[in-house]
Order: C-alpha cells, then sequence, then structure tokens
C-alpha cells in the first residue's frame, strides 16, 4: 500500500472527455487491459453480485437471480448464534494478542542489524531468519506440531528433561492463542524487519557522528536518535494491523483447531468456511462472510483515518 | 574518547551480537533439529538423544515418503500448477501494470478505480465459490489459477515501477521511429524491468507453491491435489495413526516409529525446492519487500 496519489496528481487534470482519436492512438494498451479487466469481473465482480444469497435461501438448480428472497432471516439467526460471543472473542483475542506481542520483535531485530560491525555476521542473520517466512503454512504447523508431540517432541523432551510433565499443547485450548503467536513470530520476524532495516538506512549519519563526538554512548545513539527516526514507520505499521482487527486468516486457524481446543479456536473466518462449504448452507454462509467483510472494511477504514492523522502514509 | 567508553561500546556490541546468535539460533535450530531428527532412529528421537547430530542414521522415513504415491503425485501437480500460475499471472501483470502506467491513455483512473475497488471488496468465500463452480472450473487446474490471476496489488507496485523507470519521452523517441505500444514494451520497458519481473515471478510462484486452501475448496479428486493440501491431509492421518500406535504398544511399535520418522521427513521434503533456489533469490525477495515499501 503505498501512495497511489502522488503519481496520479501529475496528471493534467482533463476537463473533457477524452476524443476518439485519443482512445484510438491507445488501443494496444486497451488490448494489455483486457485480460485483467475479465479476470476482476468474473472473479471479482460477479461474486459481488452473488451477495444478495445473503438474504436468500439457495436451492439447487437455481440461479442466483432465481432464488427466493428470504430477507433478514440468516441474519436474525446469526444474531441468535449461541457461539457469535465465542467467534467473534476468539477472533479479536487472535488479532488483538498477535498484534501486540508479535509488533517489538522485528523492530528489535532490525536494530540489532544495524547496530553490529560486523556485516557478514548481519548478512547470515538477515538470510536466516527471512526463511522461514517462504515456508508454506501447512509445514510450519506440521513443524509446531511435531515440536511439541507430547510424547516425541523436541519442547516436551526439554520440559521432561527439567523435571516437568508433558504439555499436549496442540488439545489445550489455552494454548492456541500462544501457539498463533509464536509461531508468527517465528515466521515473519525476519520478514518483518526488513521494513525497519530500510528506515534504519535512512537515519542522517553525520547526527549519529555528531552525537559520538558529543560523548554519546551506542546504546544512547539507539535509544534517542535511531528509534526516534523510525517511530513514524512503526506507528504506519501498528494502524495498518488495526485494519486487520477482524481478518484472522481461516488457512493458519485451519491447520491449529481441532474439537479438543475448538473453544478458543473457533474464529469467523473458519466458521463461514465450516457452515458454507463443508455443511453446503451458501445463503447462512454467505451473511455470516457479509457481515465479517463489513467489519472489515469498519477496521479499514478507522485504521485509514488514524493512519491520515497520525502518521505519513495511508492506504487511500 | 575515554577508555570507559570505549569499554563499555565494546561490551554493548557483544550484546548486540549475542542476541542476534539468539535470533539466528531460534530461526535454524528448529529446521535443523528436524532434519537430523528425520535421518535419525526414531526410538533415539523419542527419548531426546537427537539434540546436536543425527544418531543411528537410517533413510528409512525418506524411503517410505518416497513410496508414498500420493506425495508424488502431489509434487507433480504443484509443479504444474506452479509454473502455469505463475505464467499466466506474469503474462497479465505486467502487459496490465505497463498500461496503467501510460498517463496518456483515457480513462486510466477510471481502470485503476475498477481494479482497487476489488481488494478491499469483494463477494466473499461462497459467491467466489458458486462463481467457480458455474464457470465449471471444479476440479481442474484453472480453479487454482485463474480467479487469483491478476493481483491488483502487485499491479500497483508494477505500474510505479514502469513509472519510475521509463522516462517520459523515452516513448516519444521510440514512436517517432515508428514504434507502438506493443514494440516499446517488449523492446524497451520489458529488458529494463528485470529486477521487478524477477522479484513478480518469485513472490507468484511460491504463492502458488505454498498455497492449500484454493485446493481445498475447489479440488475433490485426489489425483489433482497439490502436494500442500497432501501433507496436510497426511498431517491429519499421522496424528490419528499415532494416536492408536500408541495405545496398543507392542506390535504396532514399528508402525509408530516409521510414522515418527516420516513425520520429520516430510517437512524437509516439501521445504527443499524453496530451500535451494533461497540463495539465489534472496536479494529479490528483499528488494520485493522493500518495493511494496509495506506490504509484500
Amino acid at each position: 500500500m503505498k501512495k497511489q496519489t502522488s503519481a496520479q496528481q501529475g496528471q493534467v487534470k482533463v476537463s473533457r472527455l477524452p476524443s476518439r482519436r485519443q482512445i484510438f492512438r491507445c488501443w494496444e494498451l486497451y488490448v494489455f487491459l483486457l485480460a485483467p479487466v475479465v479476470l476482476i469481473f468474473l472473479f471479482g465482480y460477479v461474486p459481488m453480485y452473488g451477495i444478495q444469497l445473503a438474504f436468500k435461501d439457495f436451492k439447487a438448480g437455481l440461479s442466483i437471480a432465481e432464488q427466493p428472497w428470504v430477507g433478514l432471516k440468516h441474519f436474525k439467526r446469526l444474531a441468535n448464534l449461541p457461539n457469535l460471543k465465542r467467534l467473534v472473542v476468539n477472533t479479536v483475542r487472535i488479532s488483538l494478542f498477535s498484534a501486540i506481542f508479535t509488533f517489538p520483535f522485528p523492530i528489535f531485530l532490525a536494530l540489532l542489524l544495524d547496530e553490529t560491525r560486523s556485516r557478514k555476521f548481519g548478512k547470515l542473520v538477515q538470510s536466516v531468519t527471512y526463511f522461514p517466512h517462504l515456508i508454506s503454512l501447512v509445514v510450519v504447523m506440521s513443524l509446531f506440531r511435531v515440536l511439541c508431540n507430547p510424547r516425541s517432541g523436541l519442547i516436551n523432551i526439554i520440559i521432561r528433561m527439567l523435571g516437568g510433565g508433558a504439555i499436549d499443547f496442540f488439545a489445550e485450548p489455552d494454548w492456541v492463542t500462544p501457539i498463533w503467536i509464536i509461531s508468527s513470530i517465528w515466521q515473519n520476524t525476519g520478514y518483518g524487519a526488513i521494513v525497519y532495516v530500510a528506515a534504519l538506512a535512512g537515519v542522517d549519519q553525520e547526527q549519529i557522528d555528531a552525537a559520538r563526538v558529543d560523548g554519546c554512548s551506542r546504546f544512547m545513539v539507539t535509544r534517542y536518535i535511531k528509534l526516534p527516526a523510525i517511530m513514524p514507520t512503526i506507528i504506519t505499521m501498528e494502524i495498518l494491523h488495526l485494519g486487520q482487527l477482524f481478518s484472522v486468516g481461516a488457512d493458519k486457524m485451519l491447520l491449529i483447531t481441532n474439537n479438543m481446543n475448538i473453544a478458543k479456536s473457533d474464529i469467523l473466518s473458519v466458521y463461514v468456511y465450516q457452515v458454507g462449504l463443508v455443511q453446503g448452507q451458501f445463503g447462512f454462509g454467505t451473511a455470516v462472510g457479509l457481515v465479517n467483510m463489513a467489519v472489515n472494511i469498519l477496521c479499514l477504514l478507522v485504521a485509514n483515518g488514524l493512519a491520515r492523522k497520525y502518521s505519513e502514509t495511508s492506504l487511500f | 574518547m575515554s577508555k570507559a567508553k570505549i569499554n563499555s561500546d565494546r561490551i554493548y556490541l557483544w550484546i548486540v551480537n549475542a542476541f542476534l546468535l539468539l535470533f539466528l539460533l531460534i530461526c535454524a535450530y528448529p529446521l535443523y533439529f528436524v532434519v537430523i531428527a528425520s535421518i535419525s532412529d526414531p526410538a533415539a528421537v523419542n527419548l531426546g538423544r537427537v539434540l546436536l547430530l543425527p544418531k543411528k542414521l537410517t533413510l528409512d522415513a525418506y524411503r517410505h515418503i518416497l513410496e508414498n504415491k500420493s506425495i508424488l503425485i502431489g509434487y507433480k501437480n504443484t509443479i504444474i500448477y506452479t509454473t502455469v500460475g505463475t505464467l499466466i499471472n506474469i503474462c497479465v501483470l505486467l502487459p496490465g501494470a505497463f498500461a496503467l502506467s501510460r498517463k496518456e491513455l483515457p480513462f486510466r483512473k477510471a481502470f485503476i478505480v475498477y481494479f482497487m475497488i476489488t481488494m478491499y471488496f469483494g463477494g466473499g468465500l461462497i459467491p467466489t465459490y458458486l462463481q467457480v463452480r458455474s464457470l465449471g472450473l471444479m476440479d481442474t487446474m484453472w480453479a487454482l489459477v485463474l480467479p487469483g490471476a491478476f493481483s491488483v496489488y502487485n499491479s500497483l507496485v508494477c505500474k510505479n515501477f514502469f513509472e519510475a523507470n521509463t522516462p517520459a519521452d523515452l516513448f516519444d523517441s521510440a514512436r517517432m521511429d515508428g514504434a507502438g505500444y506493443t514494440t516499446f514494451f517488449f523492446s524497451v520497458v520489458l529488458p529494463i524491468s528485470k529486477a521487478i519481473i524477477a522479484v513478480m515471478v518469485l513472490f507468484h510462484a511460491l504463492g502458488h507453491w505454498n498455497s492449500y486452501m484454493s485446493a481445498m475448496y475447489y479440488i475433490t479428486n485426489p489425483q489433482k491435489y497439490p502436494l500442500q493440501l497432501v501433507l496436510k491431509n497426511m498431517q491429519g492421518e499421522l496424528d490419528t495413526l499415532a494416536a492408536s500406535g500408541s495405545v496398543s504398544a507392542g506390535s504396532l511399535k514399528e508402525l509408530t516409529n516409521l510414522i515418527e520418522g516420516v513425520k520429520y521427513s516430510i517437512i524437509p521434503v516439501s521445504t527443499i525446492p524453496v530451500a535451494l533456489l533461497y540463495p539465489f533469490a534472496q536479494k529479490y525477495f528483499v528488494k520485493g519487500v522493500t518495493m511494496g515499501s509495506i506490504k509484500g
């Protein structure tokens, strides 16, 4: 998400519609845009038309337009859902806690990388810490399952060596959020650090040198020059997180959730999948998805407003 | 500078390096452990004897995996989906982004708005599923590669790159020589855009390689499962098998051991292609993140 507007501002204001000649002169560009326009129409806009299913009962054999209207039936059912509170609380808990606990690590790593005098070592650390980001979620969660296995997992072996009792992490509801957060930290710290490393590279070297001559220790330079210098980036990143408060990915949770930990691993996106695609309740599933999306957009708008107010970047 | 200050700085740098080493080990050790565990005797692993070096080398787990038809099929499918999918992505993305980067294009803003709306607003899971189904794409590769074929976000990244790297008068002079947009795109723009093309190829290819969700939605035939979905399903099977194995110990001990070994070996097997590519591609991955400035 970058400053999209700066590029457009350079454009000359066109007060009249473009002439046929102008359009014809660019015919090749329209050919270039044909495939994207069609693809986005088919898979972006046509599904939007299908949102009406949220207000309809789905019967096989009928087209979307022919399905019978049922008004707010699905929304009423959602509002009276015994699990609704649990779904919302679980979703918010995971996104909130993961935003709070994961954000310091990339900043810390980036500051360390900027501080070390050994270039080669820094490069090595950056390469290795970035790598987990490239591994698929399926494999990362397999890795965590293997390490957390109550009998043979490394973590439980260590716990037993220290005299503790084995814990079946994936069977305990209370471990759902920690597993989520720790795996995110493990997978994304090196990736997240890149943005801050780039921001730190832009810190005024003369200012640092001057501070050093005036007797500042390296730690003081970090604390009073570098950290404030990357503060705008940190604030922007945090605000952007806020925009995703209710969009916790089903892809990762489907790899963690099971019958034993469902009390805390039941989240909105997984519920839409379960009720919609697995159980085939298309109308109700669409309604839940629609509510989730509406809340997401609301969060995004709030986050964008905050970003406009408190930082230089905004989404749109 | 005073001696005390030099000393305190030295200690500080030691602490910095110690923390960096900690980050390095936390990221690398789990992966290293999985590799050595996968080539060790499962019994030794279970007893916690395999921590630094493999014990009683055995390749049974790998042999077992290579005998597993579904993994091989998954591998083959994923290679096909990744190749075809990435090819389509690139062929749609680059020309589209180039067109959007031309400021003289009439209705340019309208096109950008048309695309960007879908970044924030969509039909959601079920309407998208029904659309894929009504297009007759169920159980075909096209269900995996077409819905996300044009990435709006990446097209904006490419558009910005083209805008920044093709000077405005470059096209005018090309036009004087009689070149149209197509010639200009292929003979001028693409050759100076190698860096971003590499980034886009890598990101899209990795996305296809790692994805399992769309296959879970759209593919029901196990013969067409991609690798990640095979792995996910296998993980589930291993869990149930291991649970039943531990109950009736003794005769099943051998089987349980094998399962434990396979659990480790599926991780390297599915990650090897990415790991092999990584040293060569690393600089592009890093570049890609900073190009997109925030999101990658």
